[in-house]
């Protein structure tokens, strides 16, 4: 299914399975402030290191920055880009320590609040009818925080995700943890058929819809350019006439997370490819207004407007 | 093969061609094609699995209710012709 491009581009020397090990035992074992003080200089050299992660955070950020402040010199949006990048880069050290933590033997309780916000209760609704949804997050804050809130508050999680290069081991820690269920979707079509299953017996699937890792994608404007977003997840709900709620999991300070809930994107229509095209146009746009309030957690390292 | 069995293979044909939006006539897919093989067969994937499993049970009333049949059902147009014969849902 990954058709190369951008898995190869996601390949990174900290994305290995002994440094993610490591990195987690660390944070499991030590004191939280050796960690997250470990996890910071990991982090400064990773971003020294990182020529080609820094150059598609860079570009990614250039382009909304030039949509969201057209007016900005140039010589002033290169200085704001160059200390946006920076911050993203330990951002994501903060993610992954938060990451292990949650992967880990620490009680969450006491160390990381979730609070709720936007539209829960068209989601309860959706679950009343016994027909589960799709929660479609993306890139941005914390996602596994997300449905580590959402299983914890009840709410039966199928996490639906490809393998990665290292990442997948944590995954499956954070995910036994919360009772999370998952299904990889690189290996066996058939596995669509749990996906299914498991929509019709009133599970929500969580997914990342904000990078096209296979050729299925559909450009739609999203910052006023369009950019390849997959089209698994809009079929998906077409066919199996479930609502997709676009959410985000985003943090104000360490450990505090803010879980949101946007209003459900229904994928109805009689021309089924148009009604497609319409729902991730919209979905693009909601991820679009969540990236431009939460730039500093956009942890897009691959450009989103071209393809590696 | 009498004139219902082949009436029922270009059905199924044709819905396979219409799922997986290929760029073949229906006449031209061979029942034992490999559906999912990239090298051998269509190359079919997950997506289309969809469409399949949903088609199928529009088309011809029948469910394919997981995986483990799925996998059985879903190999070839042999394969499904099988699974529809089975289900006594022809028409």
């Amino acid at each position: 299914m990954k058709d190369g491009a951008l898995w190869e581009h996601s390949r990174h020397w900290l994305n290995l399975r002994p440094v993610y090990a490591f990195g987690e035992w660390v944070l499991d074992s030590m004191p939280l402030f050796i960690g997250y003080g470990l996890t910071w200089g990991v982090t400064e050299v990773a971003y020294h290191a990182s020529p080609n992660q820094r150059a598609g955070i860079e570009a990614n950020v250039r382009h909304v920055l030039r949509t969201l402040e057209p007016s900005m010199s140039e010589e002033e949006r290169e200085r704001k880009i160059r200390g946006l990048v920076y911050r993203i880069f330990h951002n994501r050290g903060v993610w992954f320590a938060d990451l292990s933590l949650l992967a880990g033997r620490r009680q969450v309780s006491g160390l990381f609040s979730f609070d709720r916000s936007g539209n829960w209760k068209a989601l309860e609704r959706q679950l009343a009818t016994g027909k589960g949804a799709i929660v479609a997050s993306a890139h941005l804050g914390n996602w596994h925080g997300g449905g580590f809130a959402m299983a914890l508050s009840g709410v039966p999680v199928r996490v639906v995700m490809y393998r990665n290069h290292a990442g997948d081991v944590m995954d499956r820690k954070v995910a036994q943890r919360a009772k999370v269920k998952q299904t990889y979707i690189d290996s066996d079509p058939m596995a669509m058929m749990e996906i299914m299953k498991a929509l019709n017996s009133g599970e929500v699937l969580a997914m990342l819809v904000d990078k096209p890792w296979d050729s299925r994608s559909v450009s739609v404007p999203f910052f006023g350019r369009p950019a390849p977003f997959p089209m698994g997840p809009v079929r998906l709900a077409r066919l199996a006439g479930v609502p997709i709620f676009p959410a985000f999991c985003v943090w104000k300070r360490p450990r505090e997370y803010v879980a949101i809930l946007c209003d459900p994107i229904e994928v109805r229509g009689a021309d089924g490819e148009e009604a497609e095209r319409s729902a991730l146009a919209a979905l693009a746009k909601v991820i679009e207004t969540q990236v431009a309030a939460n730039l500093p957690v956009w942890f897009n390292f691959t450009p989103a407007w071209s393809p590696p | 093969m009498d004139s219902s069995d082949a009436d029922l293979r270009t059905r199924v044909k044709t819905m396979i061609v219409q799922c997986a939006r290929l760029k073949i006539q229906p006449a031209e897919l061979k029942d034992d094609w490999p559906l999912f093989d990239k090298e051998k067969g269509l190359g079919l994937d997950s997506i289309d699995v969809l469409e399949l499993v949903v088609n199928v049970e529009k088309t011809f009333g029948v469910q394919i209710p997981d995986r483990e049949t799925g996998q059985k059902v879903l190999q070839s147009v042999n394969t499904i012709v099988e699974h529809l014969k089975a289900s006594g849902k022809t028409s």
